[in-house]
């Protein structure tokens, strides 16, 4: 009996607890605090702005604008010139002696899907809210629409024909073929006419959205787009309307350098800037003291200013190339405004040229006055993705090409002009039959450092008189499809010569 | 009055010393069989005799009041009071032999005459003469199969342990369970490199490892890399005895590197700028080899210092047969062979057991730890290692120039490496955790057999790490601002636990029962916050600095169990064993996906209890064993892996910070743990009397579910989701064996050596492709997993030769489709590499070499997993000297020297390594080392089997003399043990690897396995320690 007793006592001591247990599964439920559950996300107006951002914010990342793009346009651009600091990936830019495993050309593709990602996730989730302004639905769209067209020609115009990803039946298809250029262009051309009939313009924002996409960007890039396409008459139609718009303006001398700094940012001068700002990363502070740490791809300051900034303030990986100083007059003036110089004024103090080999060092987007340790900081200057003066010269090639030449010098002549008002230095260009050579250089000296120079080349078809025997025609015109894409998207074919 | 009390002890001892006697008789069996060759020793003496053949001994010199020891291999030892006798006669009895050994299995033990799982067991006994400062290394070279690796020298760094291989890319760690409770992923404290951090190896009395399915399955969920038990020290009844046990010595590193000196550095500059045709950018100080900066600075030097380690430890234990109590308290410090770096550690621990009439016992452990680390600065994230090899010597340590006192490159040096005693100096990175490891448990015997037990458990941890970096001018005299950092994380796991157990004999028939239900939590919670350009040097405070941010994290994680094991034997002769358990996890999202089984069952045949081999007198065990059993792995999930979102992908209008949130990677809602099924079958032969003994296992462990991201192409813009699809193959053979000769309590040694080989597959990837992995700083992915090779496969060019002439580079680019065979700029002196494939095809296969060296020519150039690893330990007992040696070996791995990309870089202004001045130049056609060239045309520096080494190596770890003082044990009655040794550690490393040291772990252990990136080098020590037991 006493036995039995126990058997029970022990029986029920471990059936009460096991029963607790198996009623409150409740235990294995757990709630991630830490973030934001995508199931519950895109409901409102607020969240759909928020899905927005985050396409901005893809411009923001390491392989665009934030740092690795202007590595590989400006290395092989002839622009930039090795200093002692500049390392492999760019010395390998610099002698077209790169591949498809090159790092920044990996991390440019990459970041640009990551962009259009996101963007292709907002074209699909903000029509499905209810209750949304549709006002605000169109515009928060035309934004997703013309980032995505910014990505695109991006692509298109550095590695040709690429996959296009722009809806949920090709956006997580793994292997997908590449779209011919044409494709890809037609594709741009619609988010951009969409983005154009949709947007704000410039003047339409307030200041807290000061840096949206406007409408006169999307026409511009537009515009831009046919240039590239050589579609000379659409395109000067799209680019005189953006001169016609009136939202838009050179600014004077006084204000191009500024026009490249932090302190003067979304002027009128400016179409489409990609925003930074310094002391905002919310714990990438970390890198702003050693920037070879916690690269935060959220981050949102830049690493332009430290990695071209002046030796002895920023890391110096770059300077002007000597054949690009070469190219302008000596009193040009945009020589002070675009770069440190002999009499340029650095931080407070008369430039010391021993600091460079050349005795020049690139001022767009350097801070003028960092202060001690300032250059390492978070970059705080916007970079100009489109910029009026681009703009005009865009309008004066295809104005040459309709064979309008006296309107396309009056367009070159506008642009120098703002650099030397009296024309003294500068004289005026004339109709004079080699109206595309004034264009090839102005636009050389006008844009340099912007991201412009090696895609101009290769469209005009100079490659080999610009680059020299480096340039392999009929492979260096496109750069080389990462090797991660060759090697995962089955269908992806790679350029040729790579 | 004193020195009188003395005198009169003095005359005692001599006037007792003066009456010696000869004693003598006859040493005798259980059965009454002479023992030839048994010890006599006067205890605490070294006079002794051996009996001859028919049991006799005859001693002299002994005292009346002396004791007498004798001992024969295989029976206890026994001791008589001489008490003024002459003839003193013994009967011994044998002793339990090794297989009534109790084994600590899951929630429970088992005699090892039962076990029909895989089991290696270490007891405290086997390592207690040699100084041990971790629990690992108690392991190291000591158990077949598994592998433990010193993975860096840093002062309190952990070790990795490997069992059976590799079955994951996730964390390859076993489970371990101290005192029934099993440590969770999120184990809190300072204790992220290895859980047993904590725990003072002096405190421990067995560690128990299960090995195979059928051993670990009742561990389910978490068992599937194996589980390692250990059992800390209880009390015994009786008196209360003291113990110290203490140490120390000193460390060095035992190799250093050959690097240039200031002559050589300026010469190979010089002559790279001028292979390039870039002779007017060679930095203007480095262009006269005659004319010198005169620091010859040598970085090594300078950064390596001898380190001192002690290690002190005392034990009490006792008690009643009702209570009894075991005490410990334990201080480590180590100060690092590296200036900047050191570890201190305090432990207490208590045990204590209580029996409440005759049914109920209950009774508690309990570990705490504190510990203390200074760590390697890490400046521009990469290592000490790495900017002692890559400063030149004409860089000067201090210099006046610089804001904070310490000598860096300017910008015409042409290179940026850091000053590495500026970083120890200026920079600090420091953690101070406090853990506690408690269970309390309860046991109350029901009736006969049957026994319910409840195990409440806590594993709390608490840790603050914080790191400040002053203002100073750097590389370039480019201002580093000031920086501070602060983080704080608790961990708070409880575990309930209950069990049934019943055990009964019906005639020949022994079964066993076990049930049981656990639920344990893990609780984690992290709070950090930093800031930059704080007003001075001196204030720390967060809202002070510039750009401060602030961050958290928490994490549930929660498991409950169902469990259970039935045993069964017959006569002992044949047994079965099926274990059970049933996991619920809250790491899995789907809740139909929650609970899984993982059961496994193993028999064993007891063939020496067979009639036809029980007159065999040589053979005192054989038994068969195998066993089948799946069991998981759950390290490989994280807590959490609902979808969420990117809540960070913020961006700013008009200056003011706008919040973007978006997805970031691809995400499966269907992932579950891993799971493994195992075979396992096992042979254990004892010979006389189990004076040597034999254990094989052979398995075969097959990883299912394997958890891989199958990558998606870049194009797609969102990171790839893990999915269980992958299956990965370790096989093995393993092989222990030892022998015990017991000669005399003056001469007896014994050896134990094992071996296991090591097969590593990947069998699947599922829809995978294969996993680029092993990323470093500046170097990418090393390593490729694919199917049909191992986990973690190194990948890369293969360096055919050099190109010796003008005409080699012309014939190759002549090869293939127009364009070079390599690059442009190709010259004598570039690396060859191997034309291995072109382009797959259109359908995506593979295609022959095209002449063309491309990304297509990356193949397989080694793997760091090794075909067999082993060990050896031996002791050796004489008279009052003891030696114990310890060796460990890998062998038939590789290793990838990353140093070498620095020290054999040849095309930056950094610093090379000796290997250079054999570098290729028309007058030196090297065939191994390639020329100097700025700026790498030919990319010689790629990834290639250039720096893929041979990994094997064999080592001796440990060598320690020792001394016991049995004039003083003899002289001081109260004292049992006294003991001095001197111990080695590394003292020996045979090992063709040309790095620091062939133990790399890797920082990045999952792919990344063996890839050297300058790991804190490992050191050789001298210890001088006493042991003293009352």
């Amino acid at each position: 009996m006493r036995i039995l007793r126990n058997a029970f006592t022990a029986l029920a001591l471990f059936l009460t607890t096991g029963l607790y247990w198996g009623c409150s599964d409740d235990f294995l439920n757990t709630t991630d605090v830490n973030t934001i559950n995508s199931e519950s996300f895109y409901t409102n107006a607020e969240e759909a702005i928020k899905a927005v951002n985050a396409v901005y914010a893809g411009l923001q990342r390491q392989g665009l604008y934030q740092r690795q793009i202007f590595f590989v346009l400006d290395f092989s651009s002839g622009e930039a010139a090795p200093t002692p600091n500049t390392q492999t990936p760019n010395t390998q830019l610099l002698a077209y002696a790169f591949d498809a495993t090159h790092e920044h050309i990996n991390a440019f593709w990459n970041d640009s899907y990551v962009t259009i990602a996101r963007a292709n996730v907002a074209l699909e989730k903000i029509p499905a809210i209810e209750g949304m302004d549709e006002t605000l639905r169109k515009r928060l769209l035309a934004e997703a629409r013309f980032l995505r067209a910014l990505s695109y020609f991006n692509l298109v115009s550095n590695f040709g024909g690429v996959p296009l990803r722009i809806d949920p039946s090709t956006a997580l298809v793994k292997d997908l073929a590449r779209a011919t250029p044409a494709e890809v262009y037609a594709v741009i051309e619609e988010d951009l006419r969409y983005a154009e009939s949709n947007l704000p313009k410039r003047s339409e924002y307030d200041a807290p959205n000061a840096g949206r996409a406007t409408s006169g960007a999307a026409s511009a890039l537009l515009g831009k787009v046919f240039v590239y396409q050589q579609k000379w008459g659409d395109a000067e139609a799209k680019l005189q309307s953006v001169v016609t718009s009136g939202e838009y303006a050179l600014v004077e001398y006084g204000r191009l350098q500024s026009t490249f700094n932090a302190n003067d940012e979304n002027n009128e001068e400016s179409l489409f800037e990609v925003q930074f700002t310094k002391n905002l990363s919310g714990g990438g502070g970390a890198w702003a003291v050693d920037v070879n740490t916690g690269w935060g791809g959220n981050a949102e300051g830049n690493f332009r200013p430290k990695e071209y900034g002046v030796s002895g303030f920023a890391f110096y990986n770059a300077k002007p190339s000597d054949d690009l100083i070469g190219s302008y007059d000596p009193a040009d003036p945009r020589l002070k405004a675009f770069f440190f110089g002999p009499g340029s004024t650095f931080n407070g103090q008369p430039y010391d040229p021993i600091f460079t080999a050349n005795g020049w060092a690139i001022g767009k987007y350097t801070d003028p006055a960092p202060g001690p340790g300032g250059a390492l900081d978070d970059g705080d200057i916007n970079i100009r993705v489109l910029r009026y003066a681009d703009v005009l010269l865009l309008l004066a090639e295809s104005k040459i090409r309709l064979n309008k030449m006296g309107e396309a010098v009056a367009l070159i002549n506008q642009v120098r002009r703002r650099a030397d008002p009296s024309g003294a230095i500068l004289p005026d260009r004339a109709a004079d039959g080699n109206e595309l050579q004034h264009l090839v250089t102005e636009r050389k000296l006008e844009l340099c450092f912007e991201g412009q120079r090696r895609l101009d080349v290769v469209r005009w078809g100079l490659g080999p008189q610009v680059f020299g025997s480096k340039f392999v025609t009929g492979k260096h015109e496109v750069l080389p499809i990462p090797a991660n894409e060759v090697d995962i998207n089955k269908l992806c074919t790679q350029n040729p010569g790579y | 009055m004193r020195h009188g009390a003395l005198l009169l002890l003095f005359m005692a001892l001599s006037a007792a010393a003066s009456a010696q006697t000869t004693v003598s008789g006859r040493v005798t069996g259980e059965s009454g069989d002479p023992l030839a060759g048994a010890a006599v020793v006067v205890k605490g003496t070294s006079n002794g005799v051996l009996t001859d053949a028919e049991g006799m001994y005859r001693i002299s010199g002994v005292r009346p009041a002396d004791v007498l020891a004798v001992s024969y291999y295989g029976y206890e030892p026994f001791e008589a009071a001489v008490a003024g006798r002459s003839a003193i006669d013994f009967q011994l009895v044998p002793a339990a032999n090794s297989l009534d050994e109790v084994v600590v299995v899951g929630y429970g033990t088992q005699r090892r005459s039962d076990l029909t799982g895989s089991i290696t067991s270490v007891n405290a006994k086997d390592f207690a003469s040699t100084p041990v400062y971790s629990v690992e290394q108690a392991l190291q070279g000591r158990a077949a199969g598994v592998q433990v690796t010193q993975t860096s020298g840093a002062p309190g760094a952990g070790l990795r342990v490997q069992i059976r291989g590799v079955g994951t890319n996730g964390d390859t760690e076993p489970l371990y369970v101290i005192d029934g409770y099993p440590l969770a992923s999120f184990s809190g404290g300072d204790f992220s490199t290895s859980p047993l951090a904590r725990l003072n190896p002096n405190d421990i009395e067995s560690i128990d490892i299960l090995k195979d399915a059928s051993a670990a399955a009742i561990y389910g969920a978490r068992a599937a890399n194996g589980v390692v038990i250990i059992t800390t020290k209880r009390g015994k009844a009786g008196q209360t005895r003291v113990s110290y046990d203490g140490y120390a010595g000193f460390q060095q590193v035992w190799r250093t590197l050959d690097l240039l000196g200031e002559r050589d550095y300026v010469e190979y500059v010089i002559e790279k700028y001028t292979n390039n045709n870039q002779a007017g950018d060679i930095p203007a100080n480095l262009r006269d080899p005659s004319s010198l900066p005169g620091n010859n600075t040598d970085w090594q030097d300078e950064l390596f210092r001898t380190g001192f380690l002690n290690n002190h430890n005392v034990t009490f234990s006792g008690g009643t047969e009702s209570a009894t109590f075991s005490l410990g308290l334990g201080y480590l410090a180590n100060s690092g062979v590296m200036l900047g770096t050191d570890f201190e550690r305090y432990t207490v621990s208590l045990n204590s057991d209580f029996k409440v009439g005759k049914r109920i016992r209950v009774g508690n452990s309990l570990n705490v730890a504190y510990t203390d680390k200074l760590s390697e600065a890490n400046l521009g994230g990469r290592r000490q290692l790495e900017h002692v090899i890559k400063q030149p010597a004409t860089i000067p340590v201090f210099s006046d120039d610089f804001l904070g006192g310490f000598g860096w490159p300017l910008d015409p040096d042409g290179q940026d490496a850091e000053n590495p005693v500026a970083a120890a100096t200026l920079l600090t990175s420091r953690s101070r955790g406090l853990a506690l490891l408690g269970t309390v448990y309860g046991e109350v015997d029901l009736f006969k057999g049957l026994r319910y037990r409840i195990n409440l458990g806590m594993n709390m941890g608490y840790n603050r790490g914080f790191s400040r970096n002053p203002a100073y001018e750097g590389v370039r005299r480019l201002l580093r601002f000031s920086f501070i950092s602060e983080s704080y994380n608790t961990s708070f796991d409880p575990l309930i636990e209950q069990t049934l157990t019943y055990a009964r004999d019906f005639g020949k028939h022994s079964i066993s029962l076990l049930a049981g239900l656990t639920d344990q939590y893990g609780q984690f919670h992290s709070l950090s916050g930093q800031a930059e350009r704080l007003p001075n040097d001196v204030v720390q405070s967060i809202p002070l600095g510039q750009n401060p941010a602030v961050s958290n994290f928490t994490s549930d994680a929660n498991l409950r169990s169902y469990l259970g094991r039935f045993t069964y034997s017959y006569d002992g002769k044949y047994l079965l064993t099926v274990n059970f358990r049933r996991d619920g996890s809250s790491k899995i999202p789907n809740p139909e996906n929650r609970y899984d089984n993982f059961p496994s069952a193993s028999l064993g045949w007891r063939l020496d209890r067979e009639a036809f081999l029980q007159n065999v007198e040589a053979i005192s065990n054989l038994k068969l064993r195998a066993s089948y059993g799946a069991i998981g792995n759950d390290k490989s999930l994280g807590a959490y892996n609902n979808a969420v979102l990117n809540g960070f992908a913020n961006y700013t209008f008009g200056g003011v910070l706008s919040p973007g949130t978006t997805p970031s990677s691809l995400v499966n809602t269907d992932i579950r743990w891993e799971r493994s099924v195992q075979s396992n079958i096992g042979l254990d032969l004892g010979l006389f009397r189990d004076a040597l003994i034999l254990n094989v296992d052979y398995y075969i462990r097959r990883t299912q579910d394997w958890i891989v991201s199958v990558p998606v192409p870049p194009s797609v813009g969102l990171g790839p989701a893990p999915v269980n699809a992958g299956e990965i193959e370790n096989r093995g053979l393993e092989v222990a064996l030892t022998y015990r000769q017991y000669k005399s309590d003056k001469f007896s040694y014994n050896i134990s050596a094992n071996f296991a080989t090591l097969h590593n597959e990947v069998i699947s990837l599922g829809e995978g492709e294969p996993i680029f992995g092993g990323n470093t700083f500046s170097l990418g992915s090393l390593t490729r997993t694919a199917v049909g090779g191992p986990v973690g496969a190194y990948y890369g060019f293969e360096m055919e030769g050099i190109f010796q002439s003008q005409a080699e580079v012309d014939a190759a680019n002549a090869l293939g489709d127009a364009g070079p065979y390599q690059a442009d700029q190709t010259a004598p002196g570039d690396i060859r590499f191997r034309d291995i494939a072109g382009a797959p095809d259109e359908n995506g296969n593979p295609t022959g070499p095209d002449g063309k060296i491309d990304e297509n020519d990356r193949t397989i150039i080694g793997s760091p997993i090794p075909d067999l690893i082993y060990g050896l330990t031996g002791s050796l007992a004489f008279g009052d000297f003891d030696l114990s040696l310890n060796l460990q070996g890998v062998h038939g791995n590789q290793l990838w020297n990353a140093l070498r990309t620095w020290t054999e870089d040849l095309s930056q202004n950094f610093n090379q390594g000796a290997a250079v001045l054999d570098r290729w130049t028309p007058s030196n056609p090297s065939t191994t080392v390639p020329r100097a060239i700025n700026t790498d045309p030919n990319n010689n520096k790629r990834n290639s089997s250039r720096f893929v080494e041979n990994g094997s190596f064999m080592r001796i770890k440990n060598l320690t003399v020792g001394y016991s003082l049995r004039s003083l044990t003899g002289r001081i009655p109260s004292l049992n043990n006294a003991r001095v040794y001197v111990t080695a550690n590394n003292l020996l490393t045979l090992t063709r690897y040309t790095g620091y040291d062939p133990e790399v772990g890797g920082d990045n252990f999952t792919l990344g396995r063996g890839i050297d990136i300058g790991t804190y080098p490992q050191a050789r020590t001298f210890l001088l320690g006493i042991q003293l037991g009352l």
